[in-house]
């Protein structure tokens, strides 16, 4: 609103435009002042003075640290990182959008999840369970790019997987030594010397102790095991179901839809309370399954006795994905809700099946809710305490609730700035995927909103 | 072969009927309108001629089988949607292509039916189109050689013409006429348009709350209108529907006395006559009352009044001019007046 | 759609959520007034070690658990009616500081600790967060198109981030010697120790659920914004509507469903505070309902958990959020049946 009706006052716009400034301030802080902690010694990240914080003097002096030719060349790649899927991204995703194409790399990726699960988690019917699932997405979204110029939603998924790694492993294995390589030869030329001697205290020795001498990279993976079977289970139910609650106007769908709305409402502390016991002595529970003649052997193809389900990430991923089922649902519908009723009933008629209308005609113009609501699966799984804290043991624990025992071991300073690098990298994917996903957060944010 | 049956259909939801009891018989090749204001049930009916609505009572039957218990898919019909159900990810010519490659038709003649169905609504210079990229004129086309491509048994068509401009409903209502023609499909059309309706159909139903009025030509029903709904719906300006007293052949009415009408009937009725059919004169009339306002039309003028408890319309010459408020006599002749009975509606034939 | 294609689409949700929502919940309410144990038998075990010049026997009576033909433990479980509720309302304490007039002495009981904590925080939090949310976006609203992108996508992080990580980015600016910490101190010249004070911690967690929900409320108001009719606006204006006057009768009442809606998901997520207790470490000083349930949930130092505890405090818990929810109920209802 900004044509000469709506004009406002000059006081009004000061007033407005410093409050927003404020609040950015606000908002930002708290984490800005976590990152600058953490790449600095204790002796820096707990000075007296504020500005000692930010330029570390000591830790300039012990460690070295960042010039301005660093952050001028870092600060370049980055910002090519952030254009490269503008100029290529859709020749990338029309690539992997091909049949095969996918199909390869889907393999693949497969195989090392399947490798990961079965050798680094000893369990073999999550994996083979997890792979049924994934071959249900795939067959469910289809590959909807065949003669399409866009390339539907996998290729763009396997486009984007592709690109973080592959820029992922370029920031991790080049640029430390094109900095350093760019810096030594810099200090051998008078004048440009000056930009090449570090200004800003600055290291990673923390962040190399906490995700390698303390196993953070353990959690993380757990982290990611989990919220990929909670993102794909989740999606993968909830599509189903938001897409026939949003076309049923019964009495059965809306007081399944109530109802969803009282399970939303309900403190997880309260499920786990239910689950912790049948879940400690699953063994027990489940063994007349085992038992039982023509399950008991199917069964017995997974594991030869009954899991016990405390502590497992499977477990995890089923709780977490019920728990998340009523607000999944509930955005998922009000986004089919959005989609014209023609649109499948033209595909009824043209010769599909309730099914084939849904995956052949829906789904490929539903993406953009799919991937929307899939973020938000992904930040309750990710974002979760309360259920990894109680369901999983510390082997198998994920990210946010391993924190804790960086923080409750604070004996010395060197431990507290360590559990501050912890806690940045927990932040640092969501950091991102923020500044991937801006505009589908919103529109996730606001779709539960619409229809009040 | 298609001929539709239905026979008793009826569509319920909890207390309230969207269709009552109906029957109806569609023959081969028949270019079949449901014609009603909106909420008639008209296309319920067809909803549940494709599939897409169960009948809670009642047969439907295209050529000869019952089909109640089919999915919409094997149903083989075609359908136009009132705003087309384009696939909006797909270009024109796979969106015309959709049809067949669900129903699994071998893949080597999909380039010659496409291109068949693509030559007949004319969208050669749009096939890689996406519909977001066409205008409504031409989603529409996209919508019939969609619905054309796979020949089906049955076209139902819901009100495809509604979203598009006067201008071009004009000339996409001649094409329809023309494909359905040269197609020879059964086809099952729904509007509440009266024009639509009378320069389409072979026969028209004419529906309301969830009943049929009339079934018929659309000369007949415009000429023999079987009840008051009817007459009042069908033309431009509708019908004018008087209410007076008729005995021994003279109707008299608030500011009206039209005599020598050919009946016996006696008692209260509902006199109606056309525009069209009757006249203005300054001296002298059957209607003698003042001119409530005059609208210029171009060829003539509608002068309307007030008069037996109605406002009616009258046709006069183009040169015609009064002020409103100017007393004004209009001529009925008894021949061209329709009787209704003032209860029920219904016609009272002479 | 056809019934049985409605149940096929929804069926794996519906599933989903009996087994791991409804039927939990039931084994909760089950739970809290059933008490399992391990089944104990005293046996006489005699041990004997070699001695001179006989063995040196011994009989003791020792508890061992007694076990079933496959070698698991038999437990026996028997209705205990309210006990684990009683223990964990206490309501003798209650009573009794009740009748010697110092009500305040029932704060004593974790329960009720918890209780006071968890509503006065739902129901302080709740203007703050609509107004930072409503004022934010009505700024957004007014500033230049360039400015709104960068302030939508700084306040999104406070709103994405970990809950628990939030909170200790906030209470390391707090705790000990913290940033904020010397900087008040600076100002006020002297030595204070934020963590210390209960009230203190109390309001700092306050302060951290409003800068993680309002962004929400924010991005909530503002979409709304997007939506009030110009129209109406512009006849209030030609009207002679004051700015103020066209917030307070145009601008309010178009957002009123949203402020309904955030309000509400702000009573459901703010009644299971929890998160913030763990981040500010402040256990020992305040504690909410869910907190109380998840201590109960935590193994002992011999590794019990005292599930009949929690699940009594559950199912307390749960009287709370129907009371939240049953408005909405009640007006959906309405809806439906009208």
């Amino acid at each position: 609103m900004s044509d000469t009706t709506m004009r406002q006052p000059f006081g009004l716009r000061i007033a407005s435009v410093s409050f927003l400034i404020f609040w950015s301030f606000l908002a930002l802080f708290p984490l800005l002042w976590i990152f600058t902690m953490s790449f600095k010694l204790p002796l820096d990240a707990f000075s007296e003075s504020a500005l000692d914080v930010i330029t570390g003097p000591i830790t300039r002096e012990r460690r070295g640290g960042i010039s301005i030719l660093d952050i001028c060349i870092a600060g370049a790649i980055f910002y090519a990182i952030l254009k490269v899927p503008g100029l290529f991204g859709r020749r990338a995703v029309r690539f992997f959008a091909r049949k095969r194409a996918g199909l390869a790399v889907l393999g693949v990726a497969y195989a090392a999840w399947l490798y990961v699960l079965v050798t680094g988690f000893g369990v073999t019917g999550p994996s083979v369970l997890g792979a049924l699932f994934g071959g249900l997405l795939v067959w469910l979204f289809g590959f909807s790019g065949e003669d399409d110029d866009e390339g539907g939603l996998l290729g763009t998924l396997l486009a984007a997987v592709f690109y973080v790694l592959a820029a992922g492993a370029g920031l991790w294995f080049v640029l430390p030594p094109l900095l350093s390589a760019v810096d030594s030869a810099a200090l051998q030329i008078p004048l440009v010397d000056y930009l090449a001697h570090p200004l800003i205290g600055a290291t990673t020795e923390h962040y190399m102790s906490v995700w390698f001498d303390r196993g953070f990279y353990r959690n993380f993976l757990n982290t990611m095991l989990v919220t990929a079977g909670v993102t794909t289970v989740s999606l993968t139910v909830g599509t189903l179901a938001g897409y026939g609650l949003a076309r049923s106007t019964s009495t059965v769908a809306f007081w399944l839809l109530i109802l969803a709305l009282v399970f939303r409402a309900l403190p997880h502390s309260v499920l786990v309370t239910g689950y912790l016991p049948p879940f400690i002595a699953s063994r027990d529970i489940l063994q007349p399954l085992w038992d039982a003649p023509i399950i008991g052997s199917f069964l017995g193809l997974f594991t030869a006795t009954p899991p016990t389900l405390y502590g497992q990430p499977v477990a995890v991923i089923a709780v977490l994905v019920s728990i998340n089922q009523p607000f999944t649902i509930w955005m998922l519908r009000s986004f089919f809700q959005s989609i014209p009723k023609e649109l499948d009933e033209a595909a009824r008629v043209d010769g599909c099946s309730d099914m084939e209308a849904f995956r052949r005609v829906i789904m490929p113009v539903m993406w953009p809710g799919v991937v929307t609501t899939g973020l938000f699966s992904f930040l309750l799984a990710y974002n979760d305490y309360l259920i990894c804290s109680l369901l999983l043991n510390s082997q198998n624990q994920t990210m946010v609730p391993s924190i804790t025992q960086f923080f409750n071991s604070e004996t010395t300073t060197t431990d507290q700035v360590q559990a501050v690098a912890a806690a940045v990298s927990i932040t640092a994917p969501l950091f991102l995927l923020v500044m991937a996903f801006q505009k589908q957060i919103v529109s996730g944010l606001t779709a539960g909103a619409v229809k009040g | 072969m298609a001929t539709i049956t239905l026979r008793g259909v009826t569509k319920r939801w909890g207390q309230f009927i969207g269709v009552k009891s109906l029957d109806l018989e569609i023959a081969d090749r028949e270019f079949l309108v449901l014609l009603g204001p909106s909420g008639c049930g008209k296309t319920t009916t067809m909803r549940m001629v494709a599939g897409l609505e169960t009948a809670s009572e009642g047969d439907i039957l295209i050529g000869g089988k019952r089909v109640n218990d089919l999915e919409p898919k094997d149903r083989d019909v075609a359908m136009v949607f009132q705003s087309y159900g384009l696939y909006p990810n797909l270009t024109v010519w796979e969106n015309i292509r959709f049809p067949l490659k669900v129903r699994k038709v071998d893949p080597s003649t999909h380039t010659e039916r496409v291109q068949r169905a693509v030559d007949m609504v004319e969208l050669n210079d749009f096939v890689h189109r996406k519909p977001a990229e066409l205008s409504g004129g031409q989603r529409q086309r996209v919508a019939l050689a969609r619905a054309i491509v796979r020949e089906p048994t049955v076209f139902l068509m819901d009100e495809p013409l509604s979203n598009l401009d006067a201008k071009l409903r004009v000339s996409t209502r001649a094409q329809i006429k023309n494909l359905q023609h040269r197609l020879a499909t059964t086809t099952i059309y729904v509007t509440h348009d009266q024009i639509e309706a009378m320069t389409l159909a072979d026969r028209v139903v004419v529906m309301n709350a969830g009943a049929v009025q009339q079934v018929g030509t659309p000369i007949e029903i415009y000429d023999r209108p079987a009840n008051t709904f009817v007459a009042g719906f069908i033309g431009s300006p509708a019908m004018n529907l008087l209410s007076g007293e008729i005995s021994e052949g003279v109707f008299t009415g608030d500011k009206v006395r039209i005599e020598g009408l050919a009946t016996n009937h006696k008692g209260p009725v509902t006199l109606g006559f056309r525009a069209e059919d009757s006249g203005i004169s300054t001296a002298a009339g059957e209607i003698s009352a003042q001119v409530y306002s005059l609208e210029l039309l171009g060829d003539c003028t509608i002068v309307t009044m007030h008069a037996g408890g109605a406002l009616l319309s009258v046709k006069a010459p183009k040169e015609f001019r009064a002020v409103i408020g100017d007393p004004v006599h209009a001529t009925v002749s008894a021949a061209i007046c329709h009787l209704f009975d003032a209860t029920t509606g219904e016609r009272i034939e002479p | 759609m056809r019934r049985q294609t409605f149940w096929k689409f929804v069926g794996p949700s519906i599933f989903l959520m009996v087994l791991f929502i409804a039927l939990p919940l039931a084994s909760v309410f089950w739970q809290s007034f059933f008490h399992s144990v391990p089944s104990v038998e005293s046996v006489e075990v005699e041990t004997c070690s070699p001695g001179f010049p006989t063995q040196i026997c011994e009989t003791v009576l020792k508890s061992r658990a007694v076990l079933d033909e496959n070698g698991r433990p038999v437990t026996t479980t028997h209705f205990v009616g309210l006990d684990f509720y009683r223990s964990v309302v206490e309501p003798d304490v209650v009573w009794q500081a009740f009748s010697s007039g110092n009500p305040a002495a029932i704060l004593r009981i974790d329960f009720w600790r918890a209780l006071r904590f968890t509503v006065t925080f739902t129901f302080i939090t709740l203007p703050f967060v609509l107004g930072l949310g409503l004022a934010i976006a009505l700024a957004v609203n007014n500033s230049t198109a360039r400015m709104r992108g960068p302030i939508i996508f700084v306040s999104l992080l406070p709103y994405i981030i970990t809950p628990v990580i939030g909170g200790i980015s906030i209470y390391w600016l707090f705790v000990g010697d913290g940033i904020v910490t010397r900087l008040i101190e600076a100002m006020l010249d002297r030595n204070i120790a934020v963590m210390t004070h209960g009230w203190a911690v109390e309001a700092l967690m306050m302060f951290y659920r409003v800068w993680h929900i309002a962004p929400f409320a924010f991005v909530i108001f503002y979409a709304g914004l997007q939506g009030v009719n110009r129209d109406t606006l512009e006849s209030a204006m030609i009207d002679g509507a004051s700015r103020f006057e066209r917030l307070r009768y145009v601008i309010i009442p178009h957002l009123l469903p949203l402020i309904v809606f955030v309000t509400l998901i702000h009573l459901m997520d703010s009644y299971r505070v929890f998160e913030e207790i763990v981040a500010f470490n402040a256990q020992s000083q305040r504690i909410s309902l869910q907190w109380l349930t998840y201590d109960f949930l935590q193994p002992d130092d011999s590794g019990n958990r005292a599930i009949g505890r929690a699940s009594a405090s559950s199912m307390l818990t749960m009287i709370g959020i129907v009371l939240i929810i049953l408005p909405v109920l009640r007006r959906a209802w309405r809806d439906h049946r009208a």
